[in-house]
């Protein structure tokens, strides 16, 4: 059973969805320089053609019943054991991930905008902010995402727009000079990035039907996909690859360069006001997700209680992640990121497809509403 | 009971925190200009501000604003560009703003000892920009903002102008950002316009272009070959003035262009292991002024306007190349160019690049076209006669 009656429509998982990977994506361009250097185009491009074929697999293990929640089903797949590790696991991963979509919010806020405010006090408003989005449940968290996402569309859209003409497309080459292999290293953090919609298989029992739930899923990594393709020809068009390398946060310092005209420039912190709406929905879908998840495994059908505790623990969490921006940086870009997140939106997943067609758990399968309302008959 | 509770420690954290970041308006001084030395001491760096103190306003600027009027020039010293910073704030009861720095200038000595040491704070500072306006100053920056041109009240905001006419007048605007991308792509050098101040510093004016090697400037590229470069590169705009001399039946003729349109091409193309390149000039303009010579503006004589300018153009498009090849120094961009269209060859080169870009040869081909006269039809001097 899903832990809460909620319904939200494919428009709202979508933009649910669409937070994670444009919020979390800040700090990734620069590892797709760092591997793929002049390919640093070509890998964001493959990450989103990569992330179709993990989406295939985690959507492959989607609850199969309307009504049915995914720790119940990973516990059907994988038996009373593994199923308990697995989710254990899964909690794990959605703590970790608030924690580090929070930290990354935080240092771009910190370092753009409130430099001498302590991390402490940043990272405590926005996840307060975000745990009371959390508490008031799936369906409410949606609708501020839609229209969230239409304020994050409207700043990334003017940075596209105003700094497109200063690119020079040359800098896109020399096209493969080191072959595939740079360019698939260096997709890799940008592929994890979009993988994160995994959370839409937990999203499952909240949506109408299968097909909205497929259709949001490829929509959203297509959007998501091309929004990070897009700055990453931006910013490669107007640093060379050799600048985004050298930086810590190209997007910011893409923001940072706009300027329209001798009039219109200085609109950084406008930019990140926006973007920060995004990032805002996509911690408070994975607080919730985390809180769930929690719920679940103390036997609870309320995860309301357990909103707040978890989110002082996240908060700690996320300011003992990293020691510095530059660590983050290297864990998100070269470091431990990309394998962690692609061993639950990939590794997992395909371990359960496996089992899923081993075992073939009892019950009715891909049972789909005949009112297309999603309720359980 | 509880969940009042809960919503006022939660407002009291949110409200009772207060800003950490707030800049009083009354604490600051915002920094319009900077120049950058070497110090007294070696190793040491002068560092100058232009400040303006904001709540001292004396002008009156748009809708009744009033504005600042006078600006302070401070120098503090330091091992760092930091420390340097450091030691002008001493001197200072309010706190340096530096969100509002427009441009950069550099001392001519110290670009040719080597700037790399005082760009890394001002790429690491939040506060600043890569919209900021980079010059190379004739003597010190120093001496250069302690002019007082008369056109405008305040110095830094008229050196913003300068640089962004710059690319209007013969030589090129440059941005901080570009200038770095210039100064760490291995296939292409850094340029910068220099400026200069009039023996009585009433005025600053553009000197020409300094060319670098690495973080170090090598040469001053004089007008003729700063317009040379600006053209080479694609950078001059519209307004630029093009002026060609010639001999015309044993009369010397002077015509003036304005450009009016510009597209530069560059192609490198590898030839039996030797790298060659071709810069492809497409000059459209007005002919603003001619004195001498006879009627060109005839369809039978247009050619010769437009060869004139095509001349002019060639002219000054090989001079710069011949004198860039002179100092080694590839301001053309020509190394990332073969990088990018022959990324395994560039692996062979790029140690000897600059020994290989002095020796390598250099095609011009310049397409010159003329599409106004002005307001008449013929020149003025030739007094009645047919051209």
């Amino acid at each position: 059973m899903a832990i809460e009656k909620a319904k939200i429509s494919s428009g709202e998982l979508f933009a649910l969805l669409v937070s994670a990977p444009v919020g979390g994506t800040i700090f990734t361009i620069a590892g797709l320089a760092d591997r793929a250097r002049a390919d640093a185009w070509l890998a964001a491009f493959a990450a989103l053609i990569l992330a179709y074929a993990v989406s295939a697999v985690f959507l492959a293990v989607r609850p199969r019943r309307p009504d049915q929640s995914m720790p119940d089903w990973i516990v059907e797949i994988g038996g009373p054991y593994l199923g308990a590790v697995l989710n254990v696991v899964y909690m794990l991963f959605f703590i970790i991930m608030t924690a580090l979509l929070l930290r990354q919010v935080v240092e771009i806020v910190s370092l753009a905008v409130l430099p001498r405010t302590p991390r402490a006090v940043i990272t405590a408003l926005l996840a307060i902010c975000s745990a009371l989005a959390a508490r008031l449940g799936i369906e409410v968290t949606a609708r501020a995402a839609q229209i969230y996402t239409l304020f994050g569309s409207v700043g990334i859209a003017i940075v596209l727009v105003s700094i497109a003409p200063y690119a020079d497309l040359r800098n896109m080459q020399p096209v493969l000079a080191s072959g595939l292999r740079p360019v698939l290293a260096g997709s890799l953090p940008t592929l994890a990035c979009l993988a994160l919609s995994v959370a839409s298989v937990w999203l499952a029992p909240y949506v109408r039907s299968k097909k909205d739930l497929v259709t949001s899923v490829m929509w959203s990594t297509a959007v998501s996909g091309l929004v990070i393709f897009l700055l990453v020809v931006t910013s490669q068009g107007i640093f060379g690859y050799r600048g985004i390398q050298r930086m810590l946060v190209p997007a910011l310092t893409m923001a940072r360069a706009v300027r329209i005209g001798r009039v219109f420039e200085r609109i950084d912190v406008i930019i990140v006001g926006m973007w920060l709406l995004i990032a805002f929905v996509s911690i408070a879908l994975y607080t919730y997700l985390a809180s769930t998840q929690v719920a679940w495994l103390g036997g609870s059908r309320h995860y309301r209680p357990v909103v707040l505790p978890l989110t002082g623990l996240i908060c700690v969490l996320s300011l003992v992640l990293a020691r510095s921006d530059a660590a983050l940086s290297d864990f998100i870009t070269v470091g431990a990121f990309a394998p962690y997140v692609l061993l639950h939106a990939l590794v997992i997943p395909l371990l359960l497809w496996v089992l899923l067609k081993v075992r073939r758990p009892a019950g009715p399968h891909e049972q789909e509403p005949e009112n297309g309302t999603g309720d359980a008959p | 009971m509880r969940r009042a509770a809960l919503w006022l420690a939660s407002a009291a954290l949110v409200l009772s925190g207060g800003c950490w970041d707030r800049t009083p308006i009354t604490d600051t001084v915002i920094v319009l200009s900077m120049g950058v030395d070497r110090g007294d001491q070696p190793n040491t760096f002068a560092v100058t501000f232009e400040l303006i103190n904001p709540i001292v306003g004396e002008g009156t600027g748009a809708q009744g604003a009033v504005l600042p009027t006078k600006s302070v020039i401070v120098t503090g010293q330091g091992r760092s560009l930091t420390e340097a910073l450091q030691n002008v704030q001493r001197t200072l009861d309010r706190s340096l703003f530096l969100s509002q720095l427009q441009t950069l200038v550099f001392g001519e000595e110290l670009a040719r000892e080597g700037m790399i040491e005082t760009l890394d704070h001002l790429q690491r500072s939040t506060q600043l920009r890569r919209t900021m306006t980079v010059f190379i100053a004739e003597g010190t920056a120093r001496q250069v903002m302690g002019a007082q041109p008369h056109t405008v009240p305040l110095l830094g905001i008229g050196l913003e102008s300068l640089g962004f006419h710059a690319s209007r007048a013969g030589a090129i605007t440059m941005i901080f950002g570009d200038f770095l991308e210039r100064l760490v792509e291995p296939g292409s050098e850094a340029i910068a316009p220099v400026i200069m101040t009039t023996d009585d510093t009433s005025f600053i004016r553009i000197a020409g272009i300094a060319a670098f090697r690495d973080d170090r400037v090598v040469g001053i590229f004089d007008l003729e070959e700063s317009l040379g470069l600006s053209l080479a590169l694609g950078e001059a705009r519209p307004l630029t003035a093009i002026v060609a001399e010639s001999d015309w039946q044993g009369e010397r003729v002077v015509a003036s262009f304005v450009l009016e349109s510009l597209v530069s091409q560059t192609d490198v193309r590898v030839v039996d292991g030797q790298v060659e390149a071709t810069i492809r000039v497409n000059v459209q303009s007005v002919l603003a002024e001619q004195n001498g010579g006879g009627n060109f503006t005839t369809s039978k004589e247009w050619s010769v306007l437009e060869r004139m300018q095509e001349q002019a153009v060639r002219r000054a498009v090989e001079k710069v190349v011949k004198r860039a090849q002179e100092w080694q120094t590839d301001v053309f961009g020509i190394g990332t160019l073969i990088e990018r269209r022959f990324p395994k060859v560039w692996k062979d080169l790029e140690p000897r690049w600059p020994e290989v870009f002095a020796s390598m040869k250099f095609d011009v081909a310049v397409a010159s076209r003329v599409t106004e006269t002005g307001l008449i039809k013929e020149p003025l001097n030739t007094r009645g006669q047919p051209g």
